[in-house]
C-alpha cells in the first residue's frame, strides 16, 4: 500500500510538473508575443520611412512650384518682391508716435469741426 | 540482428505457451503456425514501419522544391542624408518585391481577383499566363510599399510570397543629383556624397556587420534644398531659353566656403540613374574645366592692386590692339581711349587688363593665381574634382591671355571659391559640402590678399552692375556685385566666334558679401535673331533669379538705402 508521504510526494511531483509545464508554455507564449511585437515594430519603422521620403516628396520645393504655378491664377499668387520683405525695426521711428498724431488731430477737429453732415443737425 | 531479435520474440512466445501461463490465441491451433503467423505480422508490420522509414529518408534527403527564386539580394543600409534644414534628400527604404510559384498557385483566377483588389492596375491576361506556366518562379512586381505588401499578405493567396529588398530613394529627382551621386545595385556609393560617406568608414562598418540601419545617424550636408531647387530650376529654364549645350551654377556661403546649392545640367534622375554615365552628364561645376573668360579679369585686378603697383586712379592706354608676336588682342566693346582701372573693369576691356597685368612681374602673376587656388587641384569632399590645366610655364603671350581668362582651365567652383576670397576681405577657403560654422572656417582660412584689395574689388563688382556689363544681374535691395565673362570656345584648336561660354561671378550684399554666386552657360544662342549672346544678357539675368528668390531663403534682408560711394571710400 501506499503510504501517505508517498501520496504527498507523488502529489508534489505532480504539481512540480504541471507548474513546471505552465511556465515552460507561458514563457512561449510570450515569446511568441515578443517576435509579432518585434515583427510589427519593423514594419512600423519600415513604414516610418516610407512615410517621411513620402513627405519629403510631397514638399519638395520641385512640386510645390508646379502646384503654385498650375493654381497661380485661381488663387492669384504672385511671387514677393524685395520690397515687401522688411522687419519691424526697420520701420521709421515717427510711425510709433502715429497714435498720439491721430488723437492729436481728433481733439483739434473736435473743436473746430464744421463740417456738415446728416448727424449733424441741420 | 533484426533476425536474431526476432527469433528471441518468437521463442519467447513458445516458452509462454509451453509453460501454459498467458497464451497466445493461435497457440491452440498448433505451435508451429502460430509461430509462422507471428513472424508474419512482425514482418509485414516491420515492413510497412521499414517503408515509412525509407520514406522519411528519402525526403530527408531530398532538396526542397525550387520556389524560392534568386537567391535574396542583402543590399547594405546606408544612413540618410539630410540637408542643412534637416530635410531628406536621400533615404533607404525597404520595399517588398511579389513573386508567385505558379506550381503552387492553386487557382490562378482566384489569386489575380484577390491581387486585384490591392494592385488594380495589374494586367489581368498578362499575369493570368505567366501563373499558368509550369514555372517555379515568376516576379509579379517589384518593389511594393510595406502597407501594400501587408494588404496582400491579408489576403492569404497560397503560391505567392515576397523579398525584401532596401533601395536608395532620392526624393528630390533629379535636383541634387550630381552633389548625391549614386549608389550602385549592393547600395554602395559610387560617386558623389555617397562615395565619399562610403570612405568615411562606412564600407568597414559594414564588413563587420555594425551598420545596422537604427545605429545610423543622418548625414547633414551645407546644401539648402531649396535653395539647390531654385538654382536648379533657373539653369534649366536658362538651358530652353538659350538653347545652351549645358549649364551650371554654385551659390556658395563666402564666409564658410559652405557650398548652399550648385547645380550642373544635363543632369540625371538618381532614382532611375539610365543615364547617369553618359558623356554630357559630368558634373560641370567641380569635374569639368573651362577657360573662364573675362571673369578672371577680376583675379588680374586683384593682383595688380594687391602688389600696390597699381592704383584704382590709374590709366592705361587702350586705344590700339596690343600686338604680341603674331597675336593680337583687341576688345570686344572697344572704347578706344585710355581707360581708369575701373573703366577697364567695367568695360571688359583686353586690352587695358593685359596692360595692367603687364605692371607686375610674370612669375607674381603666376604665384598669384596659385595662391587663390585656380590653378591646382582642390581637395573638397566631392570625389569628382577635376585637375585645372595650363601652361607650366608662363611666356608673356601666356599672362597676357591668362590675364583675361583664356590660356588657362580651371573648374567653376573654384573659380566661385576663389571669388569669395576677392570679396570677403581677402580669405581664401576651401570649400565644403558639410556643415561648417564660420569659427571653424576662420580656423583654415588663408590670407591671400589684403582687406583693402577686398574692399577695392567689391567697390568694382559693384560698379560693374550699376553701370557696366552686369547690369541684368541687379536686384533691388539685394546689392548685388559682378563680373561677366564670355570666352571663346576652342574648336579644333582655335577660338572660334560663335561659340561661346559664358560665366557670370557675383557676390551679394556686395557691401558685406554672404553668399557668391556663379553661374554658367555653355554654347548659348542668342534669346531672339539677331541679339547678342553675351554673358550681361544671359547669365547675368539667371543670377538675378536666382539671388531674387533665394535670397529671403538664405536670411538676407533687403535694403533699399545702399550707397555704393561708400564701397568707394573704404577703399581709400
Amino acid at each position: 500500500m501506499f503510504r501517505t508521504t508517498d501520496v504527498i510526494l507523488i502529489g508534489v511531483m505532480v504539481a512540480a510538473a504541471a507548474v513546471t509545464f505552465k511556465i515552460k508554455y507561458d514563457a512561449e507564449l510570450k515569446y511568441e508575443e515578443v517576435r509579432r511585437l518585434e515583427a510589427e515594430i519593423r514594419t512600423e519603422r519600415d513604414t516610418i520611412d516610407v512615410l517621411e521620403a513620402d513627405l519629403s516628396v510631397l514638399t519638395q520645393p520641385a512640386r510645390l512650384q508646379t502646384l503654385v504655378d498650375a493654381y497661380a491664377e485661381e488663387l492669384q499668387l504672385q511671387s514677393v518682391e524685395p520690397d515687401q520683405i522688411g522687419s519691424l525695426d526697420r520701420l521709421p521711428e515717427t510711425l510709433r508716435q502715429i497714435g498720439e498724431i491721430v488723437s492729436a488731430r481728433a481733439l483739434e477737429e473736435a473743436i473746430t469741426d464744421d463740417v456738415q453732415t446728416g448727424a449733424v443737425s441741420q | 540482428m533484426i533476425t536474431e531479435h526476432l527469433r528471441r520474440l518468437a521463442g519467447r512466445a513458445q516458452s509462454k505457451a509451453s509453460d501454459g501461463g498467458i497464451v497466445l490465441d493461435g497457440a491452440r491451433t498448433g505451435n508451429g503456425r502460430a509461430r509462422n503467423r507471428l513472424i508474419m505480422t512482425i514482418a509485414v508490420f516491420l515492413a510497412l514501419y521499414g517503408a515509412i522509414a525509407g520514406r522519411l529518408v528519402y525526403l530527408g534527403f531530398q532538396e526542397p522544391a525550387d520556389g524560392s527564386g534568386p537567391a535574396p539580394h542583402n543590399t547594405a543600409s546606408r544612413p540618410d542624408i539630410i540637408d542643412r534644414n534637416g530635410e531628406l534628400l536621400a533615404t533607404d527604404i525597404k520595399t517588398f518585391s511579389l513573386f508567385a510559384e505558379p506550381r503552387r498557385i492553386v487557382d490562378a483566377d482566384e489569386a489575380i481577383e484577390k491581387l486585384l483588389t490591392v494592385l488594380p492596375d495589374i494586367q489581368y491576361e498578362q499575369v493570368y499566363h505567366r501563373l499558368r506556366t509550369d514555372a517555379g518562379f515568376v516576379w509579379l512586381r517589384r518593389h511594393l510599399s510595406p502597407r501594400q505588401q501587408a494588404e496582400i499578405m491579408a489576403l492569404g493567396i497560397p503560391g505567392i510570397g515576397f523579398r525584401a529588398e532596401n533601395r536608395r530613394f532620392y526624393p528630390g529627382g533629379p535636383t541634387a543629383s550630381h552633389i548625391m551621386g549614386l549608389v550602385d545595385i549592393d547600395n554602395k556609393g559610387i560617386a558623389g556624397i555617397e562615395k565619399f560617406i562610403d570612405s568615411l568608414g562606412l564600407a568597414d562598418l559594414r564588413e563587420i556587420g555594425l551598420a545596422e540601419r537604427e545605429t545610423l545617424k543622418p548625414f547633414q550636408l551645407s546644401i539648402d534644398i531649396r535653395v539647390q531647387h531654385i538654382l536648379h530650376d533657373e539653369l534649366k529654364r536658362a538651358m530652353e531659353r538659350y538653347q545652351t549645350v549645358a549649364a551650371g551654377g554654385v551659390v556658395l556661403d563666402a564666409r564658410t566656403g559652405e557650398v548652399v546649392a550648385m547645380a550642373s545640367l544635363p543632369d540625371y534622375d538618381p532614382n532611375n540613374p539610365v543615364d547617369a554615365h553618359k558623356k554630357d552628364r559630368l558634373n560641370r561645376m567641380s569635374g569639368g574645366v573651362f577657360e573662364m573668360g573675362s571673369t578672371f579679369k577680376g583675379f588680374t585686378t586683384a593682383m595688380a592692386l594687391d602688389s600696390g603697383a597699381v592704383g584704382l586712379n590709374d590709366s592705361f592706354d587702350a586705344r590700339q590692339p596690343l600686338r604680341v608676336g603674331k597675336f593680337t588682342i583687341k576688345d570686344f566693346h572697344g572704347k578706344g581711349r585710355v581707360l581708369s582701372v575701373p573703366e577697364i573693369f567695367i568695360y571688359s576691356s583686353n586690352i587695358g587688363t593685359a596692360r595692367m597685368a603687364e605692371q607686375i612681374p610674370i612669375e607674381q602673376h603666376q604665384a598669384f593665381f596659385r595662391r587663390i587656388g585656380l590653378l591646382d587641384r582642390m581637395t573638397t569632399e566631392l570625389p569628382e574634382v577635376a585637375t585645372p590645366t595650363g601652361p607650366a610655364e608662363w611666356k608673356r603671350i601666356n599672362r597676357i591671355t591668362i590675364s583675361f581668362g583664356h590660356g588657362v582651365a580651371t573648374t567653376p567652383l573654384q573659380t566661385a571659391v576663389a571669388a569669395s576670397a576677392l570679396v570677403n576681405g581677402g580669405m581664401l577657403i576651401e570649400p565644403t559640402f558639410l556643415p561648417r560654422s564660420a569659427s571653424q572656417a576662420a580656423g583654415q582660412a588663408k590670407q591671400v590678399l589684403s582687406d583693402k584689395t577686398s574692399a577695392a574689388m567689391r567697390y568694382l563688382f559693384r560698379l560693374n552692375v550699376e553701370k557696366g556689363s552686369g547690369r541684368r544681374a541687379e536686384v533691388p535691395g539685394y546689392f548685388v556685385g559682378g563680373k561677366t565673362g564670355t570666352a571663346e570656345k576652342v574648336v579644333n584648336g582655335r577660338y572660334s566666334t560663335d561659340k561661346r561660354f559664358n560665366a557670370f561671378l557675383s557676390a551679394f550684399p556686395v557691401d558685406d558679401p554672404k553668399y557668391v554666386v556663379l553661374v554658367i552657360l555653355d554654347e548659348p544662342k542668342p534669346e531672339q535673331p539677331g541679339m547678342s549672346a553675351t554673358s550681361g544678357l544671359n547669365t547675368a539675368p539667371v543670377v538675378s533669379n536666382v539671388v531674387r528668390r533665394s535670397a529671403p531663403l538664405l536670411g538676407v534682408m533687403p535694403e533699399f538705402g545702399h550707397e555704393s560711394t561708400a564701397l568707394l571710400i573704404s577703399t581709400q
